[in-house]
């Protein structure tokens, strides 16, 4: 009888633990959610977050739904590194981060030790590049930017150059100063001047101007995110100077429009994405997007959404191997725009795009 | 069949029989009761929710009419007089960051802030506000011959501080007059709601975007809201679902929307045990049940004892 009762009770917790849904696969995600940054970190989100509803839509990973943990970095090293330990104890199998270049040097060391893949959509830098680390780059290197905005400058007669970059974000905007002056240097053009302010600190727009007034440049470039591009540019206006302004990709989101109007206008900026694709993969993402989210696309958006199916599609493809040789081996992958995949370090090539900001909307330069 | 004696004959009937009325009676009581436990703090919440709405109208409507009466004031000054009553208006930033007036073809043209950033006012003079949501919202109103009337924004980045801010807009003859004012601050207003422990008071934009939390930790800040169908059902006025399952947990929800702001406020606790009476229901029933149950295991062999000893005395002297 007792035998009969035991085996009765193993067979009932069986089939409760068989009925039992299988626990979500969590993914998390890290950007910049409040501050000046926020606009590249809430594309990024929901990108990530489109991209992972699709997936539990279509039935998940391998029968287990994707859960998205969101975490915001504030821009700050101190909160990011909070943020991936985290999302360290909260096991997830990987991270889309980190959304500017200056967190990605701030929480790569942490995320090595603690084995944690990191997916990052937009950053460039390129001491980030061409490492075996757990850092994963879905975005094309900041040299294939620089060498596209020198040889537009350089075209458009552009010869003298004085800049202006953000030292918030410094692993990102000096590399592409430095990069920036190389290439154009190269074609037969002068970097006059390049100064600098800190983000957030108002007085220090107007001194980084006064640094570069007396450099007689036929051309203004500013590295920097969108409402501090929008603020030097407007600074600029104030002050009678006509130069065209040229701006790194971090200011290419749709919050430069929104909050610089005609200011931005004529502006040139490259972007990760072609704005112009008529596919109709593209076409079926931006209108699912524009239906979730009420509002645009943006490069952000798209790199995280890239990012976020390549990594779902490596767990997918990945048995026995770790996420990180998943990642490298399961490409290429079905990106929004073209397939592509990750090197032997985790960096990808992919192409770059011009585009001027023209009737408030960016337009792609052919 | 195994033939039971008359003593646990006895026993089991008088067990039986409680144990079976108990589960009658506390299965119906639970059937009729947890339901509407539910229902109450369905109510509670949504009552809460409302509060909460009626706070922020409250804070609206008085930035409304302060705004109204300085639009009235303003517009018939000079430019130089216009600064003082910005100036004025923003103060050192009790209530506004920031004011601007705005022509009619978006460009900003005289601008208000507390005495500790004054110095950024010449860097935003000249900014167009042409794209800006806020602006476009009183442009497309004046273009309709709407009733004069305030627009408020949702939540976006504001270019002065670089923050999360909220607008509100006036029309002022063919100019605009836009206050802004720092999320953090109104969002404070919600704090002071009374909630118990268990329920959590969390706000969202028109667009679903996380705005506020009463937890001190909250849980999932940051992420979109637009999918969930309580959302969903706020904004269009519907009824809000029974139950909402969020991060594994199924959730009691009250919600409402902020007419003015436009933003859901949505009151949550998790559903069924979590809730005090509904765990007190619960337990009066469960607990009478096994009482009942113990007592009725001690004292029915008792009582089935005397029943026997009587019968089986009777028994005895009957005639074989």
């Amino acid at each position: 009888m007792k035998f009969v009762m035991l085996a009765f009770a193993a067979v009932l917790v069986l089939a409760l633990t068989a009925c039992a849904p299988p626990e979500p696969l969590k993914l998390g995600f890290l950007g910049g959610l409040s501050g000046r940054v926020a606009d590249l970190g809430e594309a990024g989100r929901n990108g990530a977050l489109l991209a992972v509803e699709e997936a539990n839509a279509g039935g998940g990973v391998k029968g287990r739904q994707v859960e998205l943990l969101i975490f915001d970095d504030e821009q700050n090293m101190q909160a990011a590194l909070k943020a991936i330990q985290a999302l360290v104890a909260a096991k997830v199998v990987a991270v889309i981060a980190p959304m500017t270049s200056a967190m990605g040097e701030a929480v790569l060391a942490s995320a090595n030790r603690a084995g944690l893949v990191l997916v990052s959509p937009t950053i460039t830098a390129s001491s980030l590049a061409g490492q075996d680390d757990v850092l994963f780059r879905v975005a094309p290197s900041v040299n294939e930017h620089t060498r596209l905005s020198a040889a537009h400058a350089y075209a458009r007669g552009i010869r003298r150059v004085a800049a202006i970059y953000d030292l918030s974000n410094r692993a990102y905007t000096a590399d592409w100063m430095d990069h920036f002056r190389q290439d154009f240097v190269a074609l037969g053009g002068t970097v006059l001047l390049a100064a600098t302010f800190s983000s957030g600190e108002d007085g220090s727009y107007a001194a980084a101007l006064k640094k570069i007034a007396a450099s007689r440049a036929d051309g203004l470039l500013f590295v920097a995110n969108a409402v501090d591009t929008v603020r030097l540019t407007q600074l600029a206006r104030n002050l009678g100077w006509t130069q065209p302004v040229m701006a790194a990709t971090w200011a290419a989101t749709e919050n430069l429009i929104e909050l610089g109007g005609r200011t931005v206008e004529g502006m040139v900026l490259t972007q990760f994405f072609d704005r112009n694709d008529t596919s109709a993969r593209y076409l079926a993402f931006a209108q699912a997007f524009r239906a979730r989210f009420k509002q645009e696309p943006g490069f952000a958006s798209v790199a995280a959404y890239d990012a976020t199916q390549a990594t779902l599609s490596a767990l997918r493809a990945g048995t026995d191997q770790a996420l990180r040789q998943a990642l490298i081996s399961s490409g290429p992958f079905d990106g929004l725009q073209e397939r592509w995949r990750f090197d032997g370090n985790g960096d990808a090539q992919r192409p770059t795009h011009l585009t001027v900001v023209r009737a408030g909307k960016f337009q792609m330069i052919q | 069949m195994r033939e039971l004696r008359l003593k646990t004959s006895l026993t089991l009937l008088l067990i039986v029989a409680l144990t079976l009325t108990f589960m009658l009676v506390g299965g119906a009581i639970l059937m009729y009761r947890l339901p509407r436990v539910e229902v109450e703090k369905r109510a509670e919440l949504q009552a809460r929710a409302e509060s909460a709405s009626r706070l922020l109208d409250y804070y609206t409507s008085g930035i409304d009419a302060q705004i109204k009466s300085m639009v009235r004031v303003v517009s018939r000054r000079s430019p130089a007089e216009q600064q003082v009553y910005l100036d004025a208006l923003v103060g050192e930033g009790e209530e506004f960051d920031a004011a601007y007036i705005v022509s009619s073809s978006g460009e900003v043209q005289m601008i208000g802030l507390p005495a500790k950033s004054r110095h950024a006012a010449a860097e935003l003079r000249g900014l167009d506000f042409s794209n800006s949501p806020l602006f476009r919202s009183i442009q497309a109103a004046t273009e309709s011959n709407s009733p004069i009337a305030g627009a408020w924004s949702d939540k976006y980045l504001s270019v002065l501080s670089g923050k999360h801010a909220i607008g509100v807009a006036w029309p002022m003859g063919d100019k605009v007059l836009i206050c802004e004012a720092s999320l953090e601050r109104v969002l404070k207003l919600l704090k002071s709601i009374p909630i118990d422990k268990d329920s959590v008071v969390v706000t969202l934009d028109g667009r679903g975007q996380w705005l506020s939390s009463s937890l001190d930790r909250p849980q999932a800040p940051f992420f979109d809201y637009a999918g969930l169908p309580t959302f969903q059902a706020i904004v269009a006025g519907q009824a809000l679902p029974a139950y909402e399952d969020f991060a594994g947990q199924r959730l009691l929800v009250g919600g409402t929307l902020s007419p003015q702001l436009g933003w859901a406020i949505a009151v949550a606790t998790p559903a069924g045990m979590a809730i005090s009476s509904y765990r007190m229901t619960v337990m009066l029933v469960f607990g009478g049940f096994f009482g009942a149950l113990v007592l009725s295991g001690l004292l029915a062999p008792l009582w089935a004892w005397r029943i026997s000893q009587s019968l089986n005395a009777l028994a005895d002297r009957a005639p074989a």
